[in-house]
């Protein structure tokens, strides 16, 4: 049987975040090398000796402002084809808008950034009362893709917009044009790791039903289908830890972790208890987009404690790794990772919370990426809480690990 | 759709727009903030820690059909 073989394992110290941390901490992660990356609400931090030391990367002073400043979200990705580090940062409405930056910078720097911002009024002058939350991001061969929510000032849902970035632009630093697609019927579009000729991504449709799309990297076509999963609990969620502290007050059934491993799409997101599931898990959907069927539904799940906010990628050998949560019953919340290992899924705990946080604020996302230049590891964000439940007691969690 | 260059098979398709950002902004890392972006203090970030841990927003229409409550007689 194959285990989990943790290579690094590291929480951020205070010196690392300048405790500009958050219980909705959000982190992501990315490496190349010795090169590591990492983001969260509301730091970000390098280091160039494997996680050793730690510098911080302020994402309020390092770049200058824009919008209302800087607010939260972000992502980091590390695209080796071009050895380039992607830095996604969404900045506070200014008046009924904001901005989100796409910041650039060389492999081997990490240091001088080139960057642009997107306004809603670019895609569409009209959408004045328009802004910018909740990003995922992910590359193929030849394009990075975003992907946003975006709300009006009323923070009432109004689209979703897809975006669609050369990457030999935002290496080369060039002027940049870019393709974008908006719907308004599907939200919290979630991008599959991994891809390479064609980027998917997918969001629930009513009930038990997905719907994929699909955006081949050399065409200006997105096309979707439908796949109809087994009955599951879109909420409420309750995991309850020692003492009674629940976790779980925030969660919903969005799609957190998609994959493409071949020619089969997966799709993660947490579902409520249900017959059969006394606790929350993840949820699993597994999708040939050849024949557009579903074929497999791997939930993760335990009878005593939940699994929640999974994140997937498939290695090179395009194994399946996973980063996520899992607390609730006799368990504070504690970050997982591991791997899909035939039919089995192999975890193991990265780090233990000491104490379950005030008023059932986690989530909402995390990261799990593909190592480089070891490609058949992965390298994987968390946090957990620690000796307190305020929100400077939060370390983020930093973890490189492969197939023992 | 798998194959990165065929037209995608599904009756299901639109078309992407079009736009364009232009040259980038270039920074370099021993740029110097300006006074009115230093970092948050202690106390603006405990602001945001009741702003962010508030109820999460909607995550995109669900076309779940909602619940029906009868009036009081």
């Amino acid at each position: 049987m194959a285990t989990v073989r943790l290579i690094r394992n590291i929480g951020l110290d205070d010196a690392a975040t300048s405790t500009q941390t958050s219980t909705v901490n959000e982190p992501t992660a990315a490496s190349a090398g010795d090169r590591v990356f990492v983001t969260g609400n509301w730091f970000a931090s390098r280091s160039t000796d494997s996680g050793a030391s730690w510098t911080l990367v302020d994402p309020f002073t390092t770049l200058p402002p824009a919008a209302g400043g800087f607010c939260c979200d972000q992502v980091v990705l590390y695209d080796p084809g071009r050895d380039i580090w992607i830095w996604i940062l969404q900045y506070i409405r200014s008046g009924t808008s904001n901005v989100f930056r796409v910041a650039v910078s060389a492999g081997n720097d990490l240091g001088s950034w080139h960057w642009w911002d997107f306004a809603p009024q670019a895609l569409d002058a009209t959408w004045t009362d328009l802004w910018f939350d909740y990003p995922d991001a992910a590359v193929s061969a030849n394009h990075l893709y975003i992907t946003f929510n975006a709300f009006n000032s009323a923070d009432s849902w109004q689209r979703a917009v897809v975006f669609k970035l050369p990457l030999d632009t935002l290496a080369s630093a060039g002027s940049l044009g870019y393709q974008w697609w908006s719907t308004t019927t599907h939200g919290s579009l979630r991008l599959t790791q991994g891809s390479t000729s064609s980027m998917y991504f997918a969001s629930h449709n009513a009930g038990t039903q997905l719907r994929v799309f699909g955006w081949p990297d050399g065409s200006n076509t997105i096309a979707w289908f439908d796949v109809t999963v087994s009955a599951w609990n879109p909420g409420p969620y309750s995991a309850p830890g020692p003492g009674g502290v629940e976790w779980l007050g925030r969660l919903d059934s969005r799609i957190t972790g998609a994959w493409l491993s071949g020619t089969r799409t997966g799709f993660l997101w947490t579902a409520a208890a249900r017959s059969g599931r006394p606790m929350p898990y993840v949820k699993a959907a597994m999708v040939e987009t050849a024949t557009q069927s579903l074929v497999e539904e791997p939930d993760i799940w335990n009878a005593e404690s939940a699994f929640a906010y999974p994140a997937a990628c498939p290695n090179a050998q395009g194994v399946v790794g996973v980063s996520l949560f899992f607390g609730g019953g006799p368990r504070q919340p504690e970050h997982v990772v591991g791997f899909r290992d035939g039919g089995a899924w192999r975890l193991v705990i990265t780090r233990s919370s000491t104490h379950g946080p005030p008023g059932g604020a986690w989530g909402d996302y995390l990261s799990c990426k593909r190592a480089h230049p070891e490609s058949s590891e992965w390298v994987a964000s968390g946090f957990t809480l620690q000796d307190g439940t305020d929100r400077r007691n939060v370390e983020p969690q930093f973890v490189h690990f492969g197939v023992g | 759709m798998s194959d990165g260059t065929d037209r995608p098979k599904s009756e299901h398709a639109q078309d992407a727009a079009l736009a364009h950002a232009g040259e980038p902004q270039r920074s370099s890392e021993a740029r110097e903030a300006r006074a009115d972006e230093q970092a948050p203090s202690r106390e603006e970030l405990d602001a945001c820690e009741e702003r962010v841990t508030r109820p999460r927003k909607p995550m995109g229409p669900t076309n779940e059909v909602e619940q029906t409550l009868p009036e009081e007689p």
